[in-house]
């Protein structure tokens, strides 16, 4: 007699990364929201229908007059969703409860909590002495809790770290888009789009930017990759002038850019930034390639002071573009 | 179908619900004729013709003659249009031509969802498709 065949139970999760916050969900979960900045911002990755995590955070002040009591501030967010349910006069039941096992860490202070309302909630509420940050967590779903909802927030609630996994290194994802930068750059601007997707990062005057494109195929056809960036890409790419080599990146046809401003406007900027006393950004390199196993276009762009190391080729190193 | 009369007395735009969108099934204009054309140059794939004749009525005619009006307005299709196309048969619903797209192009799922969702919404605009609901009719 044979044994019977163990059960895959475990759903399939990936890993997610926005502004020092790395977690997982389950695979078929997106970002779907997202504001702010490092200090203070809102991110909320869903499955489209009736599940979601909802992540809120805010950095204590290094100096505060009063000390920061986590429980008043679990007990007065309980407070204000259950306001705004009687506003709607909706039942609306909370608790606070100890913190999770999975929740907790060294140097993390919270509760867990849970309410019900129009909809059902697990979370938690925490504050972390290294990175100084009070998170909201919560995992959302049907208010009966049917798809297993105390169980999917737990995972995801567990998974939940608040800083950065490698000191210096940030993680960020989007959609298919995986890549790790230097944690002293912040996001200064994205652009979200049906199959393109651009996260723009700055440090200073330094800038790095990442672009991907998908559906490569349909997009690029047999067009040369330097010939389809030059009238595709945006970014820094149109304000400089470059020479492009090819190049490989992790097998895959490449092309290697090395350059700097282009005459006329962005000269003109980067005299201004010298007026101000900064040094401007006038060195640029960037990698393109073609990935064929994801059937994607990446970019990877960086402009940077004319002292600076070039950091391009470790950047590229630490993009994930293919499984 | 309440849904919609209920937003109509209520003078509000009905919008169906992600669900509802999914489970809808697109159907070609039966009046629509199309056929895949042979590719230009070597190496491309085969793209959609679509011929949407003009209207036949006196009124039609009459503006036809005048204005040297062709009896058949064509479209091309893009590679990716054309494989939508292909797939409005009335038995496949937006939720599985969504997943069809994204496993022949490796697009994430939530991006062909909105990606086919847009495109079939443009071609059910221009009254090229109409979205069948409910139970399917055998």
């Amino acid at each position: 007699m044979t044994a019977a065949p163990i059960k895959e139970t475990r759903r399939q999760t990936k890993l997610l990364g926005w502004q020092g916050f790395t977690l997982r969900v389950p695979d078929d979960w997106d970002l779907t929201g997202f504001s702010g900045s490092y200090d203070e911002g809102y991110l909320r990755v869903d499955d489209g229908e009736e599940q979601g995590l909802e992540l809120k955070w805010a950095t204590e002040p290094k100096k505060t007059k009063k000390p920061l009591d986590i429980e008043v501030r679990a007990e007065s967010y309980l407070a204000s969703l259950g306001r705004a349910a009687k506003k709607k006069r909706l039942a609306f039941d909370s608790e606070l409860i100890p913190v999770p096992r999975g929740v907790q860490r060294p140097g993390r202070e919270g509760f867990g909590f849970k309410w019900t309302g129009d909809k059902k909630a697990f979370g938690a509420l925490w504050h972390c002495k290294e990175t100084r940050r009070v998170v909201i967590a919560q995992v959302v779903g049907d208010r009966s809790g049917r798809k297993g909802l105390a169980g999917v927030s737990e995972g995801i609630l567990a998974s939940i770290e608040n800083k950065d996994a490698e000191p210096g290194w940030r993680f960020w994802s989007l959609y298919d888009l995986q890549v790790e930068l230097p944690s002293r750059f912040k996001l200064a601007s994205q652009q979200l789009m049906n199959v393109y997707l651009r996260l723009s990062l700055a440090d200073g005057m330094e800038r790095v930017s990442v672009e991907q494109w998908a559906v490569a195929n349909v997009a690029r056809k047999d067009a040369y990759l330097d010939a389809w960036l030059e009238q595709n890409a945006r970014g820094e790419l149109a304000q400089v002038r470059y020479q492009a080599d090819e190049a490989s990146v992790c097998g895959h046809e490449a092309v290697a850019m090395q350059g700097s401003l282009a005459f006329g406007a962005p000269w003109v900027q980067a005299f201004r930034e010298l007026l101000s006393l900064r040094v401007p950004a006038t060195r640029f390199s960037a990698r393109a390639w073609h990935c064929e196993p994801s059937n994607k276009i990446y970019l990877l762009q960086s402009l940077r002071p004319f002292r600076a190391s070039d950091s391009i080729e470790e950047l590229v190193s630490r993009m994930e573009c293919h499984v | 179908m309440i849904g919609q009369l209920r937003a109509m007395v209520e003078g509000r735009r009905y919008r169906p619900s992600r669900t509802q969108v999914l489970t809808s099934r697109p159907i070609r204009h039966p009046k629509i004729v199309w056929s895949r054309e042979p590719a230009r140059e070597d190496g491309l794939p085969d793209l959609i013709l679509v011929r949407i004749p003009r209207r036949q009525d006196r009124w039609g005619n009459f503006v036809a003659k005048w204005f040297k009006l062709p009896d058949h307005k064509k479209i091309e299709l893009d590679q990716i249009g054309s494989e939508v196309w292909e797939l409005c048969d009335g038995a496949h619903n937006v939720e599985s031509i969504s997943r069809q797209i994204s496993q022949s192009y490796k697009l994430n799922k939530r991006q062909a969802e909105t990606s086919v969702t847009a495109y079939l919404k443009m071609l059910a605009d221009r009254r090229l498709i109409g979205l069948q609901t409910g139970t399917k009719k055998k």
